[in-house]
């Protein structure tokens, strides 16, 4: 018998169960070398690489863009005792079944299922799938067991065929290094399936249809599922940014970063607002012991947002550098699975967009994410303000925290700018009066009182700390 | 005929029995040479009797010798020089030098090297003439020696039962092998056959002429009334049953030297023109064998089975729309196609109706196809040789063995003849023989009608053997089974299966599925990566369907089932495919595993698909016969919980 290798599609991903071939690095018929790449497939969250486990001849008969089973075949290798097989012994296409190594798993999730009937285990052990229209999971006993146990809905299974208690124990895993990921919900709908409205067009124009990349169809899943697992709320807090930029550009510290920086003083101050770095459960706040901040990328190869894991413990320097390789490999569409799971807190920066505000929708698994605006100018004003907007869960938190937290944050932000007071000395005067918050002097605000037509003027302060600051009407009293 | 022409075919005669010893002389020559192949059993001696019978026989006749059979061939055929070269082991042997001195076959003739096993097929033969309506008969040749072998009376029963134009000619030469015949045999010849109601005639070979006149007399006969005839041949050999092996007593030979016909019609004719004759002989055999020697030997192949095509398969989901009890589902596949193809005949004990077969599957056929369901006597051998004979004739004879535990009585049969016709006629034939038999307990029935014997029938070259499931419709694998069938195969029915509904209804949880062979593979593919593989067959699927859903449900297992229908020639791929995901193989099997289906497929996916194994274990009954209790043997067959308790210490054991 000849030596042939069948070459499997690893699960790179729990939530994968198809990925799709992107192409291929190898000529069909050609010997390949053990490691050697053979082909690019793309699952849910990144593009990863097969390589060829032994050496050989490849055999293969799938095209870039079609979907293979994980688990399934991508192609074969013939071991270098045999020669490869003449073509009429390889696995050909009939007429009524996919290419061969399309397994039929695929053309059945095609094909309409007609069960739409709730489903029982056999031990009755209540555990009732929803129907919906797609494949019911089947519980074992111990898997059921454990569902009931941590309050698990059945759905968040859905299309999984078989659960173990190993695949529940890996959606509850929120501990661990690497291997934790939040827990996912498909998107689930009241019992009464009949009663959701289908999207309705309008009447009489013609459509075409394009259906959605997989990457879309995921994030749509996480986006939808987090949508109706939390309530949502905003909060938006105006921070200046004169001086923070320009210090930001200058000093070598923060490497050009100031997501960076942002990140940076995130990680640490989400251990004063645990509500922020948690998800809603079945009544319950469960808190995430790690600080693992994703930021939203976005750039010519699709939203994907890389963590920076336990960003609480690294320095500025350290997280500017991974954010900036996770750049680069996000770029070269190299990034890996690891650097995509594991996430409790989002920020997602368009301020190079010009972006005045925006409602940045809550990652599935966590309970806000922070949007960063672009530089606006108040008219007649050289001092520069951004945005910081919080969407926050409000089975958590409440509005008062979310606008203390942005606050802090703000506050933590600005202090940067002090670092480089004497930097910037030209254009405020060292001893003259100017608000603490926006760094408009005195001057400045009589200029902008003059323009406007009303009042601007400074008010002294003191702080807790005994230190006396000053601080214009307008940052006294917000808009 | 003018007096003239009498005496010239006379002549001719002689001449013929002249040329058979000559060859016979050389073939001891060649013999002693060490230029032959085996053993030569040489008629010398006897040479009228084969001489007598070919003339007697008409085209379109038949002839069924056995190991003793040059002379019958010479006469029948004179194909010296493909006798030579066939004993000679060379390709241009009339059978490629597959068979050999025994194992003749060309031109209308045969033999076989087993004692009385021929006679059943003879008998097939001759039936498959009857059934023609030309009025054709089958020869078969056989010894006193044969006498003692019983597949041989059941032939002569069902010959004489069913009234087949079979004339079984005996030479009698008083001894079998070493052994003389006062010592072996029982009571009178003939009486044996007048026991059957057959009409018997003797006759012997130091009287040619006469015995010229009795043979053609007893052929017409046969012809006439197309009844079967026995005719016993008196006559003597005079040299040894095969080579250097006669003890017999040195005066007795001499005595028959001295009477030997040909002997003394040399003497007689002792003229220019015989010795002329003598020499074109001479010169005959010597080309023969001069060309023999020239001719390549026979030629080496690496089996005569289908070999698999070596790629994975294709799997389509399995979607089985009648809900029908299997027995129904047997019934309605055996009835199509005995209305689509008028070959195909049944043949077996108590099938005809209305008792319609042991477990019912041929139910009313009968009354459908009247001349066409036929009940035999209680003679597995003589019905699975029969239905060989019909096979080689062209029919599709489907032969129903009650029990599978009976199917041992026709063993010979089956691994002697049907299997090997093909082969060792270097593929002049071809046997398309269907024996179906349900094999399995469970049923209380004790221990010679509980068994699954496939083990001791797995790996005969030149058959088939396929297991029925409840997963794929046996409809299904009859019909494709019809159209495709040109060698014998035996097809295992469960005993339990015929009670059992075919539907698609699986384990949740768990896809249906098929390969794309002509015999399908069956998977029970989990949605979810498997811990175990699971090959089983037969009444083992349902079994171990229970099983998976157990060990998912309790033990958090998943485990992929592989069903083979055809477990020999066997397919490894789909099984390789499986242990590839899963790593490792159970095996489960109704019947005892030494040596056994699950040996054999370990053996195969170690060596073709090193690696990948990391552990196997066997689910077998223990070793003893299966008892009649019905509560224990149901706990020493392999069951559900058989398989889980397996599968959990395999797993655990890692």
């Amino acid at each position: 018998m000849p030596k042939r290798t069948s070459v499997i599609i690893p699960r790179e991903n729990v939530n994968d169960a198809m990925v799709t071939l992107v192409n291929w690095c190898v000529e069909n018929g050609t010997f390949v070398e053990a490691e050697q790449a053979l082909a690019d497939v793309e699952g849910s969250k990144a593009v990863f690489t097969i390589s060829a486990p032994v050496a050989g001849v490849v055999q293969y008969t799938l095209s870039p863009g079609q979907e293979v089973e994980v688990g399934g075949v991508l192609c074969l290798i013939d071991g270098n005792e045999a020669l490869p097989p003449p073509a009429e012994a390889l696995p050909s296409q009939s007429e009524t079944t996919p290419a061969v190594t399309i397994p039929v798993s695929q053309s059945e999730a095609l094909r309409p299922v007609a069960e739409t009937m709730p489903v029982l285990t056999e031990a009755g052990n209540g555990i009732t799938a929803v129907s919906s229209g797609r494949r019911q999971p089947r519980f074992s006993q111990k898997a059921a067991a454990l569902l009931q146990q941590h309050g698990l809905a059945p759905e968040l299974f859905m299309g999984q065929g078989l659960v173990r208690v190993q695949e529940v124990l890996q959606r509850l895993e929120g501990h661990g290094p690497r291997t934790a990921s939040p827990p996912e919900a498909e998107l689930s709908w009241p019992a009464d399936a009949a009663s959701r409205p289908e999207p309705v067009a309008a009447l009489g124009v013609p459509v075409h249809t394009v259906p959605l990349a997989q990457h879309k169809h995921t994030e749509r899943r996480y986006l939808a599922s987090s949508f109706s697992n939390t309530l949502p709320s905003m909060v938006t807090v105006a921070v200046p940014t004169r001086g923070l930029r320009a210090a930001a550009a200058q000093s070598p510290k923060f490497s050009g970063s100031v997501t960076a920086l942002i990140l940076f003083e995130v990680a640490r101050l989400l251990h004063k607002y645990p509500a922020l770095n948690a998800f809603y459960a079945r009544g319950a706040m469960h808190v995430y012991e790690e600080i693992n901040i994703g930021f939203a990328v976005d750039a010519g190869h699709g939203l994907k947002v890389p963590v920076i894991h336990q960003a609480d413990t690294k320095s500025l320097q350290d997280i500017a550098s991974e954010m900036q390789e996770y750049l680069l490999n996000y770029l070269e569409n190299s990034l890996r699975v690891e650097s995509l799971v594991g996430g409790t807190f989002t920020i997602t920066d368009l301020s190079s967009e010009g972006v005045f505000t925006f409602s940045p929708l809550i990652n599935q698994g966590q309970s806000a994410i922070l949007g960063v605006g672009g530089e606006f100018f108040l008219p007649n004003s050289p001092a520069g303000l951004f945005n910081l907007i919080l969407s926050f869960d409000h089975q958590l938190a409440e509005g008062r925290q979310a606008a203390q937290f942005l606050q802090d944050l703000a506050y933590r932000l600005q202090a940067y700018s002090a670092v480089f007071k004497s930097d910037m000395s030209h254009e405020v005067g060292a001893e003259e009066l100017h608000c603490a918050r926006c760094l408009a002097s005195l001057r400045q605000l009589q200029r902008l009182g003059t323009v406007q037509q009303e009042e601007h003027f400074l008010v002294q302060t003191v702080q807790p700390d005994g230190r006396h600051e000053y601080r214009c009407n307008t940052c006294l009293q917000g808009w | 005929m003018t007096v003239q022409q009498e005496a010239k075919v006379l002549s001719d005669l002689h001449m013929q029995a002249l040329l058979i010893r000559s060859v016979e002389q050389r073939l001891l020559e060649l013999f002693a040479q060490g230029k032959l192949s085996g053993t030569v059993h040489t008629c010398i001696g006897q040479e009228w009797s084969g001489v007598a019978v070919a003339a007697a026989l008409q085209e379109g006749d038949l002839l069924f010798s056995n190991h003793r059979c040059h002379g019958h061939y010479l006469a029948w055929t004179n194909d010296v020089e493909g006798l030579v070269a066939e004993l000679m082991g060379k390709q241009t042997g009339m059978c490629g030098g597959r068979g050999g001195s025994q194992h003749i076959c060309s031109q209308g003739f045969f033999s076989n090297g087993i004692q009385g096993g021929i006679a059943p097929v003879a008998a097939g033969l001759a039936f498959a003439q009857k059934r023609t309506g030309m009025p054709h008969i089958t020869v078969v040749c056989i010894g006193d020696g044969t006498l003692g072998e019983g597949v041989l009376y059941e032939a002569l029963n069902i010959a004489a039962k069913w009234e087949i134009p079979l004339c079984v000619v005996l030479e009698n030469n008083l001894y079998a092998q070493s052994t003389p015949q006062h010592l072996t045999l029982a009571g009178d010849i003939l009486a044996r056959a007048a026991a059957f109601g057959i009409k018997t005639a003797q006759g012997n070979t130091w009287q040619p002429e006469a015995l010229l006149v009795t043979v053609a007399e007893c052929v017409a006969y046969v012809r006439r009334q197309c009844v079967p005839l026995f005719l016993q041949i008196d006559t003597y050999r005079l040299r040894a049953h095969s080579k250097g092996d006669d003890d017999r007593d040195p005066q007795e030979v001499q005595a028959y030297c001295d009477k030997d016909p040909l002997t003394l019609f040399l003497r007689e004719h002792d003229s220019e023109d015989l010795a002329e004759v003598m020499a074109q002989h001479s010169a005959r055999i010597d080309m023969a064998v001069a060309c023999a020697e020239a001719a390549p030997d026979a030629e080496a192949i690496e089996t005569d089975d289908e070999v698999p095509v070596c790629a994975w398969p294709v799997w389509e989901r399995t979607r089985l729309t009648t809900s029908e009890r299997v027995v129904h589902v047997l019934h309605q596949a055996l009835q199509r196609n005995m209305r689509r193809d008028a070959r195909i005949l049944l043949l077996g004990e108590d099938i005809a109706g209305p008792y319609g077969g042991a477990f019912k599957v041929t139910q009313d056929l009968s009354q459908e196809f009247p001349e066409r369901v036929l009940n035999t006597p209680i003679s597995e051998a003589a019905l699975v040789g029969l239905s060989s004979g019909l096979a080689l004739q062209g029919w599709l004879p489907v032969a129903e063995i009650m029990f599978g535990d009976f199917l041992t009585l026709a063993f010979d049969q089956w691994l002697n003849h049907a299997a090997k016709f093909r082969y060792m006629y270097n593929e002049q034939v071809r046997v398309p023989l269907i024996v179906r038999t349900p094999m399995g307990g469970k049923r209380g029935y004790g221990p010679t009608h509980s068994q699954s014997l496939e083990k001791h029938f797995l790996g005969i070259p030149g058959t088939r053997m396929l297991a029925l499931h409840a997963r794929y419709d046996p409809g299904q694998v009859y019909d494709a089974l019809f159209e495709s069938i040109d060698r014998p195969t035996l097809v295992i029915e469960n005993k339990l299966l015929y009670g059992q509904r075919i539907t698609d209804d699986v384990p949740t949880g768990f896809v249906l599925e098929h390969s794309d062979e002509r015999f399908p593979t069956t998977r029970l593919r989990p949605e979810g990566p498997p811990d175990v593989t699971i090959l089983c067959y037969g009444g083992m699927l349902t079994e171990a369907e229970s099983a998976i859903d157990q060990l998912f449900e309790v033990h958090d297992l998943i485990c992929e089932v592989i069903c083979p229908l055809q477990l020999y020639p066997l397919n490894p791929w789909p099984l390789v495919e499986s242990i590839q995901r899963s790593g490792r193989l159970l095996v489960v099997e109704e019947g005892l595993s030494f040596a056994a289906f699950g040996a054999e497929v370990i053996a195969q996916v170690a060596e073709s698909a090193s690696g990948v194994l990391r552990q196997v274990q066997r689910v077998a009954p223990p070793r003893h016969p299966i008892p009649a209790c019905g509560p224990l043997e149901k706990a020493l067959l392999p069951g559900a919980p058989h398989i889980v308790k397996a599968v959990v210490e395999l797993v655990q054991h890692a």
